[in-house]
């Protein structure tokens, strides 16, 4: 049942497919779904908790809630961010007291001024960004988990996150300076 | 996502390989269904004979005469007794199949609770006629089409988002085999 389309609109519509099926009760559509988004959520769980474990005990609370809560999914194009959602809440309520010791202060961005295009990720650079990752703070971690794992809008972050959309920006912008200075600082090592 | 974008996120998954451990495994494999230890068919077995018990004793005392109570305890044994056989049918269920599932099929909760709220207004109507009192009767009878009116409504609202999901899965499978067929000409005729 795994997609085989070279476009993006093929696949989007595999996607919506599946999760209208398992919205409807289809157990197989649910399986095939838990089998495509394990590791991006496990590596995005990963980045906000501190062991292994933990993180393998939040993607499995996901998965129960996900499977109880999909009847009620009333847009299946918004699967994802519906998802992610999901493990953010998940994750907080584990981790809330460590997290709330972390946040960083966000500064009051415009939520309708465009954010400054990426350039294409390099896949080579995959390996010292992983790593870079980790050195962040929570917050920027996070965002910045969320945009290359699913290059997530703003607007779609901002929902996931259940913060506005100026506060997403800010964090971005804020995330890959840090990101940036953590990956030259690693070079002049 | 571009495909550079793409193999960015594969080399990032790639790296944080991790194998899950066995109870996450086993935890997902009862995602759906969960068995039933011996101790819990036990309390299911308990439960079922209980309620059962409870449905005949209290429908005996609503229907077999003499009937020393008032008519609206009777009604409220007999509408009890009801609650109490399918709670024991339930029980059982788990018993027999052993497994208790997560979430209910949606049909299955609505079927159920339309026969419970048609249960229910019958009940009523049977009483109606025992009760004396006309303004008692009317008040019985309005209850009993409101429980009806409120079944119905329940119902056909649960089957039209059936019907339209449905629809949706038909015309979603449609495009994809469009799709499908539009990239297969793309490759033939490159």
């Amino acid at each position: 049942m795994r997609p085989t389309f070279d476009n993006e609109y093929g696949k989007q519509l595999y996607w919506e497919l599946l999760v209208l099926k398992a919205r409807r009760g289809d157990d197989r559509a649910f399986e095939e779904i838990v089998r495509e988004f394990e590791e991006p959520m496990f590596y995005y769980v990963r980045r906000l908790v501190e062991t292994e474990e933990d993180a393998w005990d939040i993607v499995q609370q996901i998965w129960i809630k996900a499977f109880r809560g999909i009847g009620s999914l009333r847009e299946t194009t918004r699967f994802r961010v519906w998802l992610y959602r999901i493990a953010h809440c998940t994750a907080m309520g584990h981790h809330r007291a460590a997290y709330r010791n972390q946040a960083v202060v966000d500064e009051a961005f415009d939520a309708d001024a465009p954010l400054e295009a990426d350039s294409a990720p390099n896949p080579d650079e995959a390996e010292r960004v992983h790593v870079a990752l980790d050195r962040l703070d929570p917050d920027f971690r996070e965002v910045l988990t969320l945009r290359f794992l699913e290059d997530l809008s703003v607007n779609e972050t901002a929902e996931v996150l259940g913060v506005p959309a100026g506060t997403v920006k800010s964090r971005l912008f804020h995330a890959k300076k840090e990101l940036r200075k953590v990956l030259r600082k690693e070079d002049r090592i | 996502m571009n495909e550079a974008q793409q193999k960015f996120r594969d080399r990032l998954l790639s790296l944080q390989k991790a194998s899950p451990p066995q109870k996450y495994r086993d935890e997902l494999a009862e995602l759906q269904e969960k068995k039933l230890s011996p101790a819990q068919r036990a309390i299911a077995v308990l439960v079922t004979m209980g309620t059962l018990t409870a449905a005949v004793f209290m429908g005996w005392l609503a229907a077999v005469p003499p009937h020393p109570l008032p008519v609206l305890s009777r009604f409220g044994l007999g509408f009890w007794s009801i609650c109490s056989l399918v709670a024991s049918l339930l029980a059982s269920g788990f018993f027999k199949g052993g497994v208790i599932r997560r979430k209910m099929d949606p049909n299955r909760i609505v079927a159920f609770v339309f026969r419970n709220l048609i249960v229910f207004a019958i009940t009523m109507l049977a009483l109606m006629g025992q009760v004396p009192d006309v303004g008692m009767r009317v008040i019985m009878g309005s209850i009993s089409l409101f429980f009806l009116g409120l079944g119905s409504a329940y119902v056909i609202t649960a089957r039209l988002e059936q019907v339209e999901l449905r629809t949706r899965e038909k015309l979603l499978e449609i495009e994809l085999e469009l799709q499908h067929v539009i990239e297969e000409l793309r490759g033939t005729l490159r």
